[in-house]
C-alpha cells in the first residue's frame, strides 16, 4: 500500500473503522513510513479528542424542568364540548375534507350549468324563442295559415329604425340533400361529413320584405333561395349550397313577423322576417315530401 | 441486536443490553396503556444522552434543550408506532437527530446559525490547576463545536454519532437509515474536515497542540 492510498483510509484508520484486513495493511506501511504515521498520529489525537469531550453537564433542576414541560404537553387536557365534539370529528377528518371537496366540485359543477342554462334563453332571446316557443309559434302558425313546416312564428318583432344592414348569412357545409331532409323534420342537421368544410357567405344585398313574401310564398326555404336572396354570386351547386343561415339583421317598415329554423347545430339558424299586417296566402307545409 | 446504551448510567442501574430493552420494552407497553408516569421514567433514563446529542448537533444549550422537548413530544405522540422488538435507543436517537436537522433546516432558512455558537467559551486559560483545567476543556468544547460547524448536516449526525456518542458504525448507520459504506465515508470526511480546523486553529494561536496537559493532538507513540 502507497502513502497515496494510505491518506485516503487513515481517518478512517485512527477510529478504528477499518475491517481488521485493511487496517493490517495500513499498520503495515505505517510502519515504514514516518510520514503517514505521523499524520495517523494527528488523526488519532482528534479523534480521542473528540472522544474524550463530554458535553456540558446541565444540573438537575434544568433536566426537571424539561420533564416538567414535556409532562404538563402530553398531559390529557380538561375535556370542553367544543374539545369533545372535535376529538369525535378527528376521525372523520378525512372523510369530511373528502366530503367538503365533493360539495365544493358539486357547487361549482352547479354553478357551470347555472350559468349555461341563463346563456342559452338569452341566445334564444336574442335569436327569437326557445325550442319550446318555436313548437308553439309552429303550432299558431299552421292555425293562422301562415307558418312554415319548421319554421315557427316567434314573436311581434319590432325592426331597428336604421336602415337595412347587409344581411350576413353563415353558411355550412350542409348539402342540399341534408337541408331538405332536415326540412322536413323541422331542423337543420348536418350530414357529419367531416371532409366538408365550413363556409361562410356574406350577403352584399339586403333582404327585402318582398323577397321575403316571395321565399313565404313559395314555402320553400332553399339554400339557393337564401343564397340567391343575399348574394348573386352565390354557389349554385346545390351539393355545396348552405346548409342553414341565419339572418341577423332586420328589415325597416311595418311590424313584422320573425321566423326561425334552429338547427341541431346551435351555430346555425335561420330567421326569417315577413311583415306582421301582410296577408299572406296560406302557406304549403313546407319540405313535404322532400 | 445490541442495544446501545443511551440510557443515562446514572438514572440506570440496568446494565446488560438484554435487561435494558426488557425495561424499555416495559414502560413503553406501559405508556401505551395511559401511564404516564412511565414515560417520566422513560425520560429520566434518555434525558441527557438526548440533551448531549442534540446540544453537539446545534450548539447552543437553547437550541439543545427545544430539541429534547421536542423530540419526546414526538416520542409520545408516535409511540404506538415503537416495534418493542426494536432498540428503543436506536430509535430514540433517530427521533432526536431527526428533530435537531428540523431545527437545524429552521435556522439555516432564517440564517441564524452562525451567530447562535457558543463560541464565547474561548477564553484565556486561568491560572489554577482546577481552573485551568475547566477553561483547557471550555475551550476543547468551543474548538469542536465551530469545527463541527464546519461540517454538512450528515456528516455532522454521523461523526456525533460515531466519535461523540460512541455507537459503532452499523449502528449508526441503521439509525440515520443510510448504508455502512455511506456512513464511514461521512465520516472519514468529517474527520477530514475537524482535523483541518483543528490544526488551523492551532496554527493562528502558534500553538503546537491545543494542550499539552491532556497530551491532545500530541503525536500518540
Amino acid at each position: 500500500m502507497n502513502c497515496k492510498a494510505t491518506k485516503k483510509l487513515i481517518a478512517l484508520y485512527a477510529g478504528g473503522d477499518l475491517p481488521a484486513r485493511r487496517a493490517r495493511r495500513v499498520s503495515l506501511h505505517l510502519a515504514s513510513c514516518p510520514e503517514c504515521e505521523k499524520l495517523a498520529g494527528e488523526f488519532g489525537a482528534s479523534v480521542a479528542l473528540s472522544r474524550s469531550n463530554a458535553a456540558p453537564e446541565f444540573d438537575s433542576n434544568f433536566f426537571d424542568d424539561l420533564r416538567s414541560d414535556v409532562l404538563t404537553r402530553i398531559a390529557p387536557k380538561p375535556q370542553t364540548p367544543f374539545a369533545t365534539l372535535a376529538e369525535a370529528l378527528a376521525p372523520r377528518r378525512m372523510s369530511y375534507a373528502y366530503g367538503l371537496a365533493l360539495a365544493s366540485a358539486l357547487c361549482v359543477f352547479a354553478s357551470y350549468a347555472f350559468i349555461k342554462q341563463s346563456q342559452q334563453p338569452q341566445d334564444s332571446e336574442r335569436a327569437g324563442v326557445s325550442a319550446l316557443e318555436v313548437r308553439k309559434s309552429e303550432k299558431a302558425a299552421s292555425e293562422s295559415g301562415t307558418g312554415l313546416s319548421g319554421v315557427g312564428v316567434a314573436q311581434s318583432f319590432q325592426p331597428p329604425t336604421a336602415a337595412v344592414a347587409p344581411k350576413r348569412i353563415e353558411q355550412r357545409n350542409t348539402t342540399a340533400k341534408a337541408l331538405r331532409r332536415s326540412r322536413s323534420t323541422g331542423s337543420l342537421t348536418s350530414d357529419g361529413d367531416e371532409n366538408h368544410t365550413a363556409r361562410q357567405m356574406i350577403v352584399s344585398r339586403s333582404l327585402s320584405t318582398q323577397d321575403l313574401a316571395e321565399a313565404r310564398t313559395t314555402n320553400e326555404v332553399t339554400p339557393d333561395d337564401l343564397v340567391a336572396s343575399g348574394n348573386e354570386t352565390g354557389d349554385d351547386n346545390a351539393e355545396s349550397a348552405t346548409g342553414a343561415a341565419s339572418v341577423e339583421s332586420a328589415v325597416t317598415g311595418a311590424e313584422m313577423f320573425r321566423m326561425e329554423i334552429q338547427t341541431s347545430d346551435p351555430t346555425l339558424r335561420i330567421i326569417w322576417l315577413s311583415p306582421k299586417t301582410q296577408s299572406a296566402p296560406p302557406a304549403k307545409p313546407a319540405a313535404q315530401g322532400s | 441486536m445490541t442495544s446501545i446504551a443511551l440510557i443515562n448510567d446514572e438514572a440506570s442501574p440496568h446494565d446488560s443490553a438484554d435487561e435494558r430493552r426488557e425495561l424499555f420494552a416495559s414502560l413503553v407497553e406501559r405508556v401505551k396503556r395511559g401511564d404516564t408516569p412511565a414515560f417520566e421514567q422513560i425520560m429520566t433514563f434518555t434525558e441527557r444522552s438526548v440533551m448531549r446529542t442534540a446540544w453537539r448537533m446545534l450548539g447552543t444549550r437553547e437550541d439543545a434543550r427545544d430539541a429534547s422537548q421536542e423530540t419526546f413530544l414526538r416520542a409520545y405522540k408516535y409511540l404506538h408506532r415503537f416495534d418493542p422488538r426494536q432498540d428503543f435507543s436506536a430509535w430514540l436517537y433517530r427521533i432526536t437527530i431527526n428533530v435537531c436537522l428540523d431545527i437545524r433546516r429552521k435556522q439555516e432558512r432564517r440564517n441564524e446559525r452562525f451567530a447562535s455558537l457558543e463560541a464565547g467559551v474561548l477564553e484565556d486559560v486561568r491560572h489554577g490547576h482546577d481552573e485551568e483545567e475547566a477553561a483547557i476543556r471550555r475551550q476543547h468544547e468551543a474548538i469542536l463545536l465551530q469545527a463541527l460547524e464546519t461540517l454538512t448536516t450528515k456528516e455532522r449526525a454521523a461523526i456525533v454519532l460515531r466519535d461523540f456518542e460512541n455507537l459503532p458504525t452499523e449502528e449508526v448507520a441503521r439509525i440515520l437509515g443510510s448504508r455502512p459504506a455511506t456512513v464511514r465515508s461521512q465520516i472519514s470526511a468529517a474527520r477530514q474536515k475537524i482535523k483541518t480546523y483543528c490544526d488551523c486553529f492551532l496554527r493562528r494561536t502558534g500553538r503546537n497542540n491545543l494542550t499539552s496537559r491532556e497530551g491532545i493532538f500530541e503525536r500518540r507513540r
